[in-house]
């Protein structure tokens, strides 16, 4: 007598885990580059070449945006640079000849210092005293005032 | 993204896929080569705005198994591949072979369907998008075609447990 109870087909899970033995081996990545591109698959970079020919891509908008921050940057740095008060000192020296010999002291002899300013100097205040500008009185002229306190 | 950096990126999913389509890591290279010579040649062929790019690596690679699945069929010496490729001895090796045979008795629609779906991960909208059908009749050959394995492969049970 034959057995012809057919085996249960497989659960879901019974069929993913057996699908799942079936491996695929790996590709022959250098053969098939060199059969495409002619040459085997180049060695990869060093970091320090990647990092010379490392590029970043900016949006428009952005770039944009840093340039006019750059030039409005740029453009206050120079108008400090010019509002920036600009102090110049100046040495003239001026030889004269003197003759000893006749000891006769010259009136052209003299030599004149002279400041020059660049701004007007400012006009200074009175700071002879706390009194300069008051006078004693000679005759005292007293006036009473009526009223008293007054209420607010 | 040029032609070369698509091969770095999906050359081995691409192979596998080819791999697991014809049985033949042979056929799988040429095909595999094949597929990235028309990218190569006609880059102008890829539209962005239509797909990912692996998405039209594999349209590429479909359509080369499909063509080498009509002309050529499975040869003994496939048997050896799969031995030569198994890693794991005994039960392991039993099931994935059995798997294997398996596989390759479904339609190649369907064999295409699990393949993408099981193997390579790719969702039910990419591979409908892929194979130029709706969605509906992805899942209709992917249950198909697990119904159809669930029968055929219960006699490996022992593999799966």
């Amino acid at each position: 007598m034959m057995d012809e109870r057919e085996p249960n087909p497989l659960s879901d899970e019974q069929l993913d885990e057996l699908l799942q033995s079936w491996r695929a081996p790996a590709a022959p990545s250098a053969e098939l580059h060199r059969a495409i591109f002619g040459a085997p698959a180049p060695a990869p970079e060093p970091w320090w070449r990647r990092l010379w020919s490392w590029q970043l891509r900016l949006p428009a908008p952005a770039f944009a945006m840093l340039l006019l921050m750059m030039i409005f940057m740029g453009w206050r740095w120079s108008a400090a640079e010019r509002r920036a008060p600009q102090v110049v000192i100046e040495h003239n020296t001026e030889v004269r000849t003197v003759e000893v010999a006749s000891n006769n002291p010259s009136a052209e002899a003299s030599v004149k210092p002279a400041v020059c300013r660049r701004r007007p100097a400012q006009p200074r205040a009175d700071n002879s005293g706390a009194f300069g500008g008051m006078r004693p009185e000679s005759e005292l002229k007293a006036r009473v005032i009526q009223g008293g306190y007054e209420q607010n | 993204m040029t032609a070369e950096e698509a091969f770095r990126e999906h050359h081995e999913a691409v192979y596998r896929f080819l791999y697991r389509m014809t049985r033949s890591p042979e056929t799988a290279a040429d095909l595999t080569q094949e597929c990235f010579m028309v990218l190569l040649q006609q880059p102008d062929r890829f539209d962005p705005a239509r797909g990912a790019m692996k998405t039209y690596l594999f349209a590429i690679a479909r359509n080369l198994a499909l063509h080498h699945l009509r002309r050529e069929r499975p040869s003994e010496e496939l048997f050896d591949d799969d031995e030569r490729w198994a890693q794991d001895s005994g039960r392991h090796l039993a099931s994935s072979i059995a798997v294997a045979d398996a596989i390759a008795t479904l339609s190649p629609l369907q064999r295409e369907a699990l393949i993408l779906f099981q193997y390579e991960g790719m969702t039910l909208d990419e591979i409908a998008r892929l194979t130029g059908v709706d969605v509906g009749a992805v899942k209709s050959r992917l249950y198909r075609a697990r119904e159809t394995l669930k029968t055929i492969l219960s006699p490996v049970r022992g593999g799966a447990q």
